[in-house]
């Protein structure tokens, strides 16, 4: 006998009989804010951004290797710079949310300049940098032994910051972007010259020549990871084996037909 | 706008196309979320604006024809992940049913649940339809959907019960696998 539960059987049925014309209660504009602020990354400035989105990312990785049933996965987690994350994956799969604890302030805009803080270090990047020449940040974190690279980029007025590391053999990576005058997301342009191109001229001068392989695991189209092949995607949680795939495949044309090979090493 | 321009816009990435998308689908999601979870109006907005980011950031597999049903399908997932996460249980009226297994050679092709419910719901009378899915879509306690149907709690469970015989009959003759 096969054991059927009902209400997830009843996930395929679609409404269209009882409830269609029943008059919304909530505030659609204030929804669509919402979500569209969201989507187009305004929502968040760059700090939040960059970590909320690593964090994610990690929590991602994290639960590679986990059941696809509805387990929930939480923990806490810091990087390099030593901010500290919570984050939590829902049992739908879908749900990721992240929070970051301890914001540590990276790249901050200070009369003007561009000030680069990492534990030691501060280095005044403002002349060292723009949307085409990256100042890359190379070290290992002492407490993971794990390889980590901070970029930045952009201008004054718009700029920069991908944080990379690994965690455990998988890379993984996040940034933030924002125009410091009104604190929105940066424009396209320089996402794309800042991020992708110095992100991965930064990755390949360490690691050589990045083939993006079966088993790459990007959670997001705006990470670009690039696996060493250790995950497979059998590994990945039902669920979201498809988006997963999805977004790898958008990441594997973006290497190969978003970079300008002139500009690599 | 066609279902289909709006999909090959939303997979093209166009945030006009997700602003559409909300407005076509708003009343739907939430209508399913505020069933499932009562009167609170905020979070119903909170979960209906989560609704449409999954949408989005799966907009590369959404499909023709199975927009709606995606969206109500996250909608309720959210919606009973919420009430979970309010240490408030589902009340439903006997969850399972128990089918008869088949081997793979002896179903007939695998038959889209999807299908298989419409027919089985169609096979039910009006009343028992609305009853059923009240109860096993939005959630609803058969209490609450009699009192709304103005029927009584004896007839509504007997109503059930034929529309969960009516489920099984038609998934064991169908062969439904999972």
């Amino acid at each position: 006998m096969t054991e059927i539960k009902i209400s997830q059987l009843m996930d395929n049925y679609t409404d269209n009989e009882f409830f269609i014309d029943e008059e919304s209660e909530v505030n659609m504009d204030k929804i669509k804010e919402n979500v569209i602020e969201n989507v187009s990354g305004k929502k968040t400035k760059i700090k939040p951004a960059a970590k909320i989105m690593i964090a994610v990312a990690a929590a991602a990785a994290l639960a590679v290797g986990a059941t696809a049933a509805a387990a929930v996965i939480s923990g806490q987690l810091s990087d390099a710079s030593g901010s500290i994350y919570n984050y939590e994956v829902h049992e739908d799969g879908y749900n990721i949310s992240a929070t970051a604890g301890n914001q540590a302030d990276i790249l901050t805009l200070e009369d003007g300049r561009l000030i680069f803080r990492l534990g030691d270090n501060t280095t005044d990047v403002t002349d060292l940098i723009d949307n085409q020449t990256p100042y890359i940040y190379a070290y290992t974190n002492a407490d993971t032994g794990r390889k980590s690279y901070i970029v930045l980029g952009g201008t004054p007025e718009e700029y920069c910051m991908v944080d990379f590391s690994y965690l455990d053999g998988i890379g993984w990576s996040g940034y933030g972007c924002m125009d410091s005058i009104d604190g929105n997301a940066v424009s396209a342009d320089v996402e794309e010259d800042v991020v992708r191109i110095s992100f991965r001229k930064s990755y390949v001068r360490e690691n050589g020549e990045v083939h993006p392989v079966e088993g790459g695991w990007p959670y997001h189209s705006h990470f670009i990871v690039f696996s060493d092949g250790q995950v497979t995607s059998t590994d990945v949680p039902d669920n979201w084996r498809d988006e997963c795939m999805d977004a790898w495949l958008l990441n594997a044309m973006l290497s190969v037909d978003m970079i300008d090979p002139a500009l690599l090493p | 706008m066609t279902e289909q321009e709006l999909l090959k816009a939303l997979q093209k990435g166009d945030t006009a196309a997700l602003e559409e998308l909300i407005r076509r689908y708003t009343a739907y999601v939430s209508s399913i979320i505020r069933r499932i979870l009562g009167g609170r109006t905020e979070d119903c907005e909170e979960l209906t604006s989560e609704v449409f980011l999954v949408a989005w950031n799966s907009r590369g597999k959404l499909q023709e024809g199975k927009i709606k049903g995606f969206l109500g399908s996250v909608a309720r997932n959210k919606a009973f992940v919420r009430l979970r996460g309010l240490h408030e249980d589902l009340p439903l009226e006997e969850g399972v049913i128990f089918i008869e297994e088949r081997s793979v050679e002896e179903a007939a092709e695998h038959t889209d649940a999807a299908i298989l419910l419409e027919k089985a719901l169609s096979q039910l009378e009006k009343p028992h339809r609305e009853l059923f899915v009240r109860h096993y879509y939005y959630g609803q306690t058969v209490k609450e959907a009699a009192e709304e149907m103005q029927i009584n709690l004896s007839t509504a469970k007997a109503w059930l019960c034929r529309g969960r015989e009516k489920l099984k009959d038609i998934l064991e003759k169908e062969g439904y696998t999972e």
